[in-house]
């Protein structure tokens, strides 16, 4: 079983409800707090969850993208070996990877191996700290069945993540990635992310260009 | 991305314990030892092998979990690192007791057996640090022989520059040292660069099309994820060099590593005492110093693609964008 | 008709407790729900249930915990202290009653001498209906919330049109459309409601086009950009309707049966009947048949034409429609490239895709429905074709014609509230306009009475108008000449006017969670002077009292004698009503409440019961029978209120009568908050499908929502194809008009000019030949997703995702001006100038530069260090926006001159390097009710820091 999360590009608007509800959840959470440094004066937070907003091609043929960014939650998760204590860890139930707060040593070398940056050095506590895909959230079942789910899912007013296993090729995460072309970032990196993106999805004018051209030609 | 002191500290302190110790096991086999001498090495590696030692616990931020350190020696080059690192740490340290203790013959195959020994681990020590930073993919700039070669052989160099202050201080016969560093030095510049070059390379692999799946140039980020991206704890998505910056210390580099000790060597030839040799060794220490910057500070992490496209300025919305770096992006895809 | 039931969620195990309410963090106003650890919030979700987020909940709503424990929470009322000036935030503690009896005091004196000296101007608050209420009991015709700064003709322009509008009143169906075309609305209204049906819209493959100078937000989405350049919208959508009247690729049948279109219009130019309707005795219009028959509108079943010339009674007569033809004959797409940028190209071809998908491939759907005329249709006909837009189009000095503009589009499209078109929310549609007019005469307001009518509404003539010959009545000359369908008020002139005592000095302004002095304001600077301009001779303030509601310290705070802290959003009860701005669903009414879900943090008490303490104390008619008050509190108001004694229609719709079985109408309920409280704080009810698509035609709707008292008669609503009242307008302007007009030349010039019946373009006010060479870029903002109406833009959380604003420029436009990026640039207006970095970005339309709107504070307010990047590296482009119109006729505000609404999006700059490496101009400090914590590590814990140890 590997947990994931697949977010579809072609509905992210990048209003950032899944980066906030992720610090909602998580700095009252199990594996909180997430710290903000100098909350009201020139703050520097931590975020598990950051959406990197991304602009390409020349005007007019401008894209402008929005890319949810957490932990990978990778296959070969290139922090994992690193890790001197084995602080750094990846279940084997069902491939989240978390860290061990009791064991880490603070030496940040999964920052460096992590391909995306998305582990982050919590200066107070000494430890570094990430997305654990709500773990605390999904496997406690006290919670009502949609709760039990990564609060950034929960919570995407586009509906564009999606939450499920991705070795089950019965799941909606497996059939989204199948049949939607879904792509893990950094390919070449080789770390085989767990999480994927679907691409935009671009619905083409039904007016053919000649047909315009005669018209404009002709009356316009 | 970001240097620490503690890195600096530790890499540069035990590449030059390690450089010290062979050097010192090179001149037991040449049989030229003499207590001040051995002593003025081993007080050097201590100390040395002290300031990296100091500083890799130093770079431990939760000292409670240090217990846990040795657990991953399987997977873990900084597990293997504690363990060869400490190794060398204690064995040299075991020299110096015998050395204190059991006053062996200095010149004598025991002890030249032992300081081998120890050097030999210092070298395996070094590797495994090495290996440490070679063996991360995520670190384009790193993840190379080149990184290994860099930190061996430079350490090596610093040791031998080193040792060529200590032999004239104990006012010995040069031992053919400076032969060994100007070919040690030929080697540094052969394998520096290579590495610029590596890293140049790296830089150039930060792509969107694979960071972001969407392959048009320009490409330009308008948001790292908050308006202060997080250099501040995150220190390998800190902004690469920009192009003057990076050739300035580039050429800091060769003059401290390379031609000034190379002048005070040739004059040192033709002047008595240790004084134009020291000027040389201190010269390399300032030169490793500056190249130990560089190998962190221009490292290209992949994760840039997602944090910064903007040179040697923490990227906030309202800063510059890196116009060569959207080019250099764009001529790698096409357009 | 079923009543849809939401189940109870039982509470969980120990000190975990779940409690529902409604969202506050902007004006969506979604379901919440609020886990609560002890009495600390741990977490705040969607609602599932909810009809308006359906369970998602946005960044804002998310971070609303750290509104709540905002150290910029005001805790107890202030005043300022004796001998301190305005404006420096020195205010002291004071206790309940002290600040009460002093502002009762004020009142008092007001209400018994000249009840129009208190103005009463309110943010974005939720309490409109209560608000209005409250101002008409006290006999003041100077109420009115922010419309006027934000979308008042975006409202106006759909009511006049179809009795709907965007938003709350009316909504693009992405459940069902194929083609989606919106204007403006990069990143806000609303907000979770607008991305759920995006995302319906993606889903299915939609095609979506996105028109707006700047590409963000929902419009990365886009299929497709148009960029285009502000303010020449009108043309654009002009050039459309062009294009599709030469196609043929519009709905001759809805244009006939449900809209003005064929009404025959009087051709008489010179006369008072030019223009108006040619009716029949009992008001409905005449059509022409092809027989060239004339017959009354409902007669005609739709079969009026739309062509033709007709005479009667010596009279030329014409369809409507062919005074719209007349306009769209003129906008051709070659007209329009030059005004907008666009490409002919691309507007011909949109209008293609638009008119082909409409009307070539409609959507049927298996509904049946029975029309006004007696019609029965076995199925419903879709024209999958949507728009939506807001303040892209609205803030703008042309705004009102375009967004009539845009009605007409549709009209001509046939997509109003028709599957996949736009739709109306209940309670609309309502007759257009919708029949509220404010009493118009100076005599409607005199002291120790009630004014005469509700404060706001919709004038149809000249008539209505609340003016004394040229003269304003209202202190912000809302439904005077200068603007005479302001059926928001115009909030933005109150502050000048009061200082320049234009048309009359008032006594006390009262403000609710509006930050007037900062970014609710244009000509900042000068606005902030004024609060604090002391008369020359007395050396009092020329606005005498200042009182401010606010839960917060804003930059407003500052300027205030008295301030009532209020609280904040989960601490009170409240309802958001179908009779203010409804939280409805095209599938329904709904309303909903909040509660008290966490106890009060301090000293304050909701805004709505200190006003209603007010009330009792000035014993105002409607809230005291003989002295005995009727509310202690804003829940007994919300139960207990109705429209009129008896009318069963309260501000809430569900649980209605005594034992609470009732629905939308029936006797007040003492516990109705506690039912909706236990329904997970909201009500909804669905309508039956039969009476869900053209409502303004459905018979069945139409008898049920009269039963309902949503409409005051079962009569069909025609929509406003042609405007009559528009034209009447004119017609006062031209002389004719029998009834009121004006004398002053300007006042008729801007009648004559702008109150086309049928839409016009004509550039923004802004755009005069000088104004263009000078100032050659438009400067716009965008709201960002996580700030967007959000007071809480201090939010810890918040103000992380965004600190500080460049200004955004084109590439192609900085080379050509030899700009650099990362620039410091001046920034400069025909007001003033400001600096701001420069940041390229190829997003842009290269006329336009943009920033993101109220990042910017002032040093001490918001309990932000002074140092804090809001203050130091951000920019409030609001110091430069012109308050008044280009070409020295200081009369007018630069006010769109239908309606009042500020043309804020006009502004016209150049830009130019700048010597100062920083940002300027700058505010001085002031006090702060309470200082910046000083936090190192980080913001909050349900658990409380302890936790930790």
């Amino acid at each position: 079983m590997q947990l994931t999360i697949i977010t579809d590009l072609n509905k992210c608007v990048g209003c950032k409800s899944c980066q906030v509800s992720c610090k909602e959840h998580n700095t009252s959470g199990a594996f909180g707090p997430v710290p903000d440094e100098h909350p009201y004066q020139d703050p520097d937070g931590m975020w598990w969850n950051r959406i990197v907003t991304m602009e390409s091609g020349e005007y007019p043929n401008t894209q402008v993208m929005y890319l949810p960014k957490a932990c990978m939650h990778c296959y070969d998760a290139p922090c994992v070996p690193v890790c001197p204590t084995g602080a750094s860890y990846k279940r084997a139930d069902n491939g989240v990877v978390l860290v061990d707060y009791e064991s880490c040593i603070g030496c940040q070398l999964c920052m460096w191996a992590c391909p995306y940056g998305v582990r982050e050095f919590d200066e107070e506590e000494g430890v570094v700290k990430k997305c654990t895909l709500c773990i605390d959230r999904i496997e406690d079942e006290t919670l009502p069945e949609v709760e039990r789910q990564p609060a950034c899912v929960q919570s995407c007013p586009t509906h564009a993540r999606t939450f499920g296993d991705l070795d089950d090729p019965t799941s909606e995460v497996s059939k989204l990635v199948a049949e939607r072309q879904g792509f893990g970032l950094l390919p070449e990196l080789g770390a085989r992310p767990a999480v994927h993106y679907l691409p935009r999805r671009p619905a083409p004018s039904p007016v053919s260009r000649d047909e315009i051209s005669a018209l404009l030609e002709e009356k316009y | 991305m970001k240097p620490s002191i503690q890195l600096l500290a530790l890499t540069i302190g035990q590449g030059l314990a390690v450089g010290l110790t062979v050097a010192l096991a090179y001149l037991a086999s040449r049989g030229v030892l003499t207590p001040p001498l051995v002593w003025t090495f081993l007080g050097a590696s201590l100390f040395t092998a002290a300031v990296g030692g100091v500083a890799s616990f130093f770079h431990m931020h939760h000292f409670s979990a240090a217990r846990y350190i040795l657990r991953r020696l399987k997977t873990s080059w900084l597990s293997r690192e504690a363990l060869t690192t400490g190794l060398f740490g204690g064995l040299l340290f075991l020299l110096a007791l015998w050395t204190l203790l059991a006053t062996p013959s200095l010149n004598g195959e025991g002890y030249g057996i032992f300081v081998w020994g120890v050097a030999f681990f210092g070298l395996l020590a070094l590797f495994v640090t090495a290996m440490l930073y070679a063996t991360i993919p995520a670190m384009l700039s790193w993840h190379s022989p080149t990184t290994v070669l860099n930190f061996l052989v430079l350490g090596l160099y610093g040791g031998a520059s080193w040792a060529i202050v200590l032999e004239a201080l104990s006012h010995r016969p040069a031992a053919a040292l400076g032969t060994i560093q100007l070919a040690l030095l030929v080697l540094v510049f052969i394998i520096k660069g290579l590495q610029w070059h590596i890293f140049r390379l790296a830089r150039q692999r930060i792509d969107p099309a694979t960071g972001f799946g969407l392959p048009f140039a320009p490409y330009r980020l308008q948001d790292t994820g908050t308006t202060k991206p997080p250099y501040r704890t995150q220190t390998q998505t800190q902004p690469g060099l920009d192009p003057a910056s990076r050739v300035s210390k580039q050429v800091a580099t060769i003059l401290f590593l390379g031609v000034v000790p190379v002048i005070a060597t040739v004059f040192g030839m033709h002047a008595q005492g240790g004084g134009f040799s020291l000027v040389g060794a201190a010269s390399v220490t300032v030169g490793l110093g500056l190249e130990r910057w560089l190998f962190f500070r221009d490292a290209t992490h992949s994760s840039q693609v997602f944090f910064n496209d903007a040179p040697d300025v923490p990227s906030r919305v309202a800063e510059a964008v890196n116009t060569k770096r959207t080019w250099a992006s764009g001529r790698s895809l096409g357009k | 008709m079923a009543l849809k039931q939401p189940k109870v969620l039982e509470e969980g195990a120990g000190n975990v407790r779940r409690l529902h309410t409604t969202c506050y963090m902007c004006a969506c106003r979604c379901g919440i729900e609020v886990t609560l650890e002890g009495d600390r919030v741990r977490f705040l979700s969607g609602i599932p249930e909810n009809p308006v987020n359906k369970g998602v909940w946005c960044a804002k709503g998310g971070a609303g915990i750290m509104t709540e424990y905002s150290p910029a929470r005001l805790k107890t009322p202030l005043m300022r202290e004796p001998g301190a000036p305005r404006g420096e935030g020195r205010l002291v503690p004071v206790d309940w009653e002290t600040a009460l009896s002093q502002v009762t005091a004020w009142l008092k004196d007001i209400r018994a001498t000249d009840p129009r000296k208190l103005a009463y101007f309110t943010g974005r608050d939720q309490m409109q209906a209560f608000n209005g209420y409250w101002a008409r009991q006290f006999g003041t015709p100077n109420w009115a919330a922010h419309g006027g700064f934000c979308s008042v003709n975006m409202a106006a322009g759909g009511m006049y049109s179809v009795g709907g509008s965007f938003w709350e009143f009316g909504w693009p169906d992405l459940e069902h459309a194929r083609w989606f075309m919106m204007f403006g609305v990069a990143e806000d209204h609303p907000s979770n409601p607008l991305k759920l049906a995006i995302s319906a819209l993606k889903e299915r493959g939609g095609r979506f086009i996105v028109v707006n100078p700047v590409r963000s937000g929902y419009g990365a989405l886009a299929d497709e950009w148009v960029p285009i350049r502000p303010g020449t919208d009108g043309a654009f959508i002009l050039a459309l309707m062009h294009v599709l009247y030469r196609e043929n690729l519009y709905d001759k049948g809805f244009l006939s049966s449900w809209t003005n279109a064929p009404g025959l219009v009087i051709r008489a130019p010179g006369t008072p009947r030019d223009g108006l309707f040619f009716r029949t005795e009992d008001g409905d219009l005449w059509v022409g048949l092809e027989s060239g028959e004339l017959v009354p509108y409902r007669k005609a079943q739709g079969q009026g034409v739309l062509t033709g010339q007709f005479h009667r009674d010596g009279q030329t007569l014409e369809p409507a429609f062919q005074a719209l033809v007349r306009e769209i004959e003129r906008a051709t797409p070659a007209w329009a490239e030059e005004v907008t940028g666009i490409p002919k190209k691309t507007i011909v071809r949109l209008a293609l895709e638009m008119g082909r998908v409409s009307q070539e491939e409609p959507l049927v759907l298996p509904i049946p429905w029975d029309d006004i005329y007696g019609n029965h249709h076995a199925v419903t006909i879709g024209r999958p074709v949507a728009f939506h837009a807001m303040r892209g189009l609205a803030a703008h000095t042309n705004g009102f014609q375009t967004i009539r503009g845009l009605f007409d589009l549709m009209m001509m499209l046939g997509t109003v509230d028709a599957p996949g078109g736009f739709l109306y929310k209940s309670p609309y549609p309502k007759p257009v306009p919708p029949p509220v007019k404010p009493a118009p005469n100076p005599g409607d307001y005199g002291p120790n009475r009630a004014a005469k009518a509700p404060l706001l509404g919709y004038p149809t003539s000249p008539d209505d108008l609340l003016v004394d010959g040229d003269e304003p009545i209202r202190i912000d000359e809302a439904y005077s000449w200068k603007y005479p369908l302001a059926a928001h008020g115009t909030i933005q002139n109150v502050v000048a006017n009061a200082h320049d005592k234009t048309p009359y000095a008032i006594d006390t302004l009262m403000i609710y969670m509006a930050n007037i002095a900062w970014n609710s304001t244009w000509n900042t600077l000068t606005t902030r002077e004024m609060l604090t301009a002391r008369d020359e001779v007395t050396g009092e303030y020329k606005i005498p009292h200042v009182v401010v509601f606010d839960a917060f310290d804003s930059e407003t705070v500052a300027y205030a004698d008295v301030v009532f802290p209020d609280t904040t959003y989960l601490e009170r009860w409240d309802a958001t009503s179908l009779q203010d701005r409804p939280i409805s669903e095209p599938s329904g009414p709904a309303d909903s409440i909040r509660q008290p879900v966490v106890p009060v943090l301090g000293d304050v008490r909701p805004t709505a019961d200190v006003l209603i303490e007010l009330a009792n104390r000035l014993e105002l008619p409607g809230f005291v029978d003989q002295g005995v008050p009727r509310y202690k509190t804003y829940a007994d108001f919300i139960q207990g209120w109705e429209t009129e004694p008896g009318s069963g229609v309260g501000l809430l719709m569900g649980f209605r009568g005594k034992r609470g079985d009732q629905v939308l109408v029936g006797e007040p309920n003492p516990h109705q908050l506690e039912a909706y409280a236990a329904h997970k704080a909201f009500f909804e009810w669905r309508l039956p499908d039969s009476h869900r698509y053209y409502r303004m035609a459905n018979q069945g709707y139409l008898d049920w929502a009269h039963q309902v008292k949503f409409v005051g008669s079962p009569d069909p609503i025609t929509l406003h194809l042609y405007s009559e009242p528009l034209q009447t307008f004119r017609l006062a302007g031209l002389g004719f008009w029998p009834g009121k007009k004006p004398q002053d030349p300007a006042l008729k010039e801007r009648l004559k000019t702008y109150f086309s019946p049928v839409p016009i373009w004509y550039a923004p006010l802004e755009d005069r030949p000088d104004e263009q060479a000078q100032y050659p870029l438009r400067i716009i903002t965008q709201r960002p997703m996580t700030h967007y109406h959000s007071w809480g833009s201090h939010n810890a959380w918040l103000r992380q995702l965004l600190n500080e604003n460049p200004l955004f420029m084109n590439p192609k436009k900085a080379a050509a001006l030899g700009l650099q990026e990362g620039e410091w640039v001046w920034i400069e207006s025909r007001i003033g100038r400001m600096t701001g970095k420069l940041r390229l970005s190829d997003a842009v339309e290269p006329d336009t530069v943009w920033t993101w709107n109220a990042i910017a504070k002032g040093p001490g307010s918001w309990a932000l260090d002074p140092q804090s990047p809001e203050v130091q590296r951000a920019i409030l482009i609001n110091h430069i926006i012109p308050d008044r119109i280009a070409g020295g006729d200081q009369g007018f505000f630069n006010n769109d001159p239908v309606t009042g609404q500020a043309g804020w999006y006009d502004a016209r700059v150049k830009v130019y390097p700048s010597e100062i490496h920083e940002v300027w101009p700058r505010v001085d400090g002031r006090k702060p009710a309470s200082p910046p914590p000083d936090i190192g590590y980080f913001a909050y814990q349900s658990a409380g820091p302890e936790r930790r140890s």
